[in-house]
């Protein structure tokens, strides 16, 4: 799970172009949307992408991914479960 | 009504030095980030990081009634980004911010977010006439007193791989290289101290320029971006373009027009008078100013 | 002395429903759509999403143009037909003094792809087929082609585009700066825009259904549209007839989202006052509202918010992007003709396969054409970049 969030947070700053960013700076449990990181509807659809793209993890609509996506840790957890199911 | 240039700003490869005009091979870039939040400029395309630039400088403490933005290519890199993108992934699971990125009235929407705007937003793209059309849109505007002040900007960006397809066409088109920058100019009804008034804008065929110019009094100052057209020798006329052009270098001449009447003025309480020239192979385009 | 007002003398349109007013007029008055499986276009897309597709080649279509060149763009082409059938019906076709005010998004990218495909691929490319690329290129290939000697101007301001060109070719017959103007604009079905939409994930796998609370988004299309304004006086005097007015224009901006509206619809709800100020009209003059309605979750429920805001009671209003799918710079142009259309036959045009009213919206659309008194349509189209712009036409 450490080596999940630590690589997602990785991806996260390279896809998002959150190059004022390190890992290090990005709490795993800090709120991505709205407050916290400040992500917006654009940045949804391209963890939508990346999820499926890096993770084959296929998420039908943005709604459903900003509740997936609250944190971090969060999509960790989401990625982990479906990929035992998967 | 009398048509002002209230406060301007450009990113170009041109500028004034001791009434000298300078032009330089390449466009050096400001730090961004003394104008623009550092966390919204990561998406953003050069092009649009120019572009929000200028504008917002040049709107310093300025309310505009409406934005009207010109590009002649638009946003390049970000649809070369996205062709890319989907030749690799054989349309397959495309990232959406190239696509969202690449209309070319994206300069002109995220300066309408940026300042809250709900003015009059427009965006030209006409080859060589895209500032010419915009910065007749605002006169216009302000003539029908659909308002007092106007934001105009052109902004045209040349990534690597366009200069290189470019390069690359058989015939020499009036698209070409390098020239990318960003210039913004506030049009206003009202006089400050130090505008430059916008007497006139006139497209006419390059076979009566001649004519026309030497109907001029010998004071009056050209500045020249045409990129064929070159004018009588005179100390008062100054040819701009090199090896290195864009399809807005007009937009940078009205620019160091500013500029250079702003330096004239300081000796002389004599009115200045400027003329601004570009055009293509069959017509030009005339803007007389004031100051 | 009264004021002085814009007329339509000449429209021309090349859609999904057809070439020429009477084949598009048809569909309209029949309820019969021209959304399909993508046929003529290569894409992978083309199982997935139907699209209002004009099922002609790019060499078919070149073929009844005096162009001989592959690399003439595919909006260039659909806009020969419709710009000869505006100036045949204006009787302009010999005229050359002609201001075009031309709309388009992608330009010439239909080609630029397949060429930017090859050159990625490494495989050999003719570079000169990047040459018409630029918006300001269709532009200037049209002038040409017809040998106007006014002014050529380009717009793009993604899906109000060729409002846009309507609402400033109108503003400048006004105040004398053209005497005749042909405005609209092309938009051609590709890979790029295909991808681009689908990417946002606002692409409907079925046929759209706009103004309907099950929509689930927009199907896209193709289309070129255009029409002849002038002065009404100079339509008197050189005896032309007169298919409508073109009485209100307004521009503004949502200023909110790149690609998405306010919930308000604020941008909107400024254009369609401004659009009523500037033609002296009250919303209850308006008979019926062709709305931009894409079909998309966010769109829809926007430009709604902004009608029921502006309009106590809300006129009939409809979606025909049912029909032809969203022909994106094109839709503004088209919509204005099927509103002139409206006017003429005293019929309004609904959103097809519209059933349920979206939650929140105190008036619902309609599913079937029918005839009524139409005096003033007030047409919008919204775009990408906040570029809200609204158009109101009246009977002649």
């Amino acid at each position: 799970m450490e080596d999940l969030i630590q690589e997602l947070k990785e991806k996260l700053i390279a896809q998002l172009n959150l190059k004022h960013l390190t890992p290090e700076s990005i709490d795993e449990n800090e709120p991505l949307f709205g407050t916290g990181l400040g992500l917006d509807s654009i940045d949804a659809l391209e963890i939508i992408v990346m999820m499926e793209n890096d993770y084959g993890i296929k998420l039908d609509n943005q709604n459903e991914a900003r509740e997936v996506f609250t944190s971090v840790h969060s999509i960790a957890e989401y990625i982990q479960k479906h990929r035992m199911h998967g | 009504m009398d048509i002002y240039i209230a406060q301007y700003n450009a990113i170009s490869r041109y500028s004034l030095h001791n009434g000298e005009i300078i032009e330089e091979n390449i466009t050096a870039e400001p730090e961004y980030e003394t104008v623009l939040d550092p966390r919204s400029m990561r998406r953003l395309s050069k092009i649009l990081k120019m572009g929000l630039y200028t504008s917002l400088l040049a709107i310093r403490n300025i309310k505009i009634n409406g934005i009207i933005c010109a590009t002649s290519l638009g946003c390049t890199y970000d649809t070369y980004a996205f062709l890319n993108n989907l030749v690799e992934r054989k349309e397959n699971l495309l990232t959406p911010t190239p696509f969202i990125q690449s209309t070319h009235n994206t300069l002109a929407g995220t300066l309408g977010i940026i300042t809250d705007n709900h003015g009059y937003n427009m965006t030209w793209s006409n080859r060589i006439f895209s500032f010419f059309d915009a910065l007749e849109d605002a006169i216009s505007r302000i003539m029908l007193k659909k308002g007092n002040t106007f934001l105009v900007t052109a902004a045209d960006e040349m990534p690597e791989n366009i200069a290189s397809i470019i390069q690359l066409m058989p015939f020499s088109t009036t698209a070409n290289l390098k020239g990318e920058g960003s210039s913004s100019f506030v049009l206003s009804n009202t006089y400050s101290p130090g505008s430059l008034q916008i007497l006139s804008t006139e497209i006419m065929p390059i076979s009566i320029l001649d004519n026309h110019l030497s109907q001029l009094s010998s004071s009056t100052h050209i500045i020249n971006t045409h990129p064929t057209y070159k004018c009588s020798p005179s100390p008062n006329h100054h040819d701009l373009i090199h090896t290195t052009r864009s399809m807005i270098d007009d937009a940078f001449g009205l620019c160091i027009a500013c500029q250079y009447a702003d330096f004239l003025k300081q000796d002389t309480d004599i009115a200045i008078e400027i003329i601004c020239l570009s055009g293509d192979n069959e017509n030009a385009s005339v803007i007389q100013l004031k100051k | 002395m009264a004021k002085n007002r814009v007329v339509i003398t000449g429209m021309g349109i090349y859609s999904p429903l057809g070439k020429g007013l009477v084949a598009n007029h048809t569909s309209l008055y029949e309820n019969r759509h021209g959304i399909s499986n993508i046929s003529i276009l290569q894409t992978r897309l083309s199982d997935i999403l139907p699209a209002g597709e004009i099922k002609c080649s790019n060499d078919e279509l070149r073929a009844g143009t005096r162009f001989t060149s592959n690399y003439i763009p595919r909006s260039v082409l659909l806009s020969t037909f419709a710009i000869e059938e505006a100036l045949d019906q204006a009787g302009l076709l010999t005229h050359k003094n002609i201001d075009l005010y031309y709309a388009t998004t992608v330009g010439g990218i239909d080609i630029s792809e397949n060429l930017v495909e090859s050159r990625l691929q490494g495989n050999e490319v003719d570079y000169a087929g990047f040459q018409y690329h630029d918006c300001g290129a269709s532009s200037s290939l049209l002038g040409d082609y017809y040998g106007f000697t006014g002014r050529r101007y380009a717009i793009s301001t993604a899906c109000s585009s060729s409002a846009n060109c309507i609402g400033k070719a109108a503003q400048d017959i006004l105040t004398g700066k053209s005497m005749y103007a042909l405005a609209g604009g092309a938009d051609a079905l590709c890979r790029f825009t295909l991808n681009g939409f689908n990417s946002l994930m606002i692409l409907d796998k079925d046929l759209s259904n706009p103004m309907d609370n099950r929509r689930r988004g927009l199907n896209l299309g193709e289309a070129a549209a255009f029409l002849i304004l002038e002065s009404e006086t100079n339509a008197i005097e050189r005896g032309a007839t007169i298919l409508g007015y073109v009485s209100g224009y307004g521009n503004t901006n949502d200023s909110h989202h790149q690609t998405a509206s306010s919930e308000i619809g604020i941008g909107a709800q400024l254009a369609m006052c401004a659009a009523l100020k500037d033609a002296g009209l009250q919303p209850k003059d308006i008979s019926y509202i062709n709305a931009h309605g894409t079909g998309t979750i966010n769109n829809d429920l926007s430009e709604g918010n902004a009608v029921q805001e502006v309009f106590e009671k809300v006129p009939p209003i409809a979606s025909t992007k049912s029909y032809t799918g969203h022909t994106l710079a094109a839709s503004g142009s088209v919509e204005a003709i099927f509103s002139v259309l409206s006017l003429q036959y005293n019929e309004v045009y609904p959103s097809l396969r519209f059933g349920e009213a979206i939650e929140g919206h105190r008036f619902a659309s309609f599913s079937e054409c029918y005839s009524t008194e139409v005096q003033h349509v007030l047409s919008n189209a919204l775009g990408f970049g906040g570029n809200c712009s609204s158009l109101i036409f009246s009977k002649a």
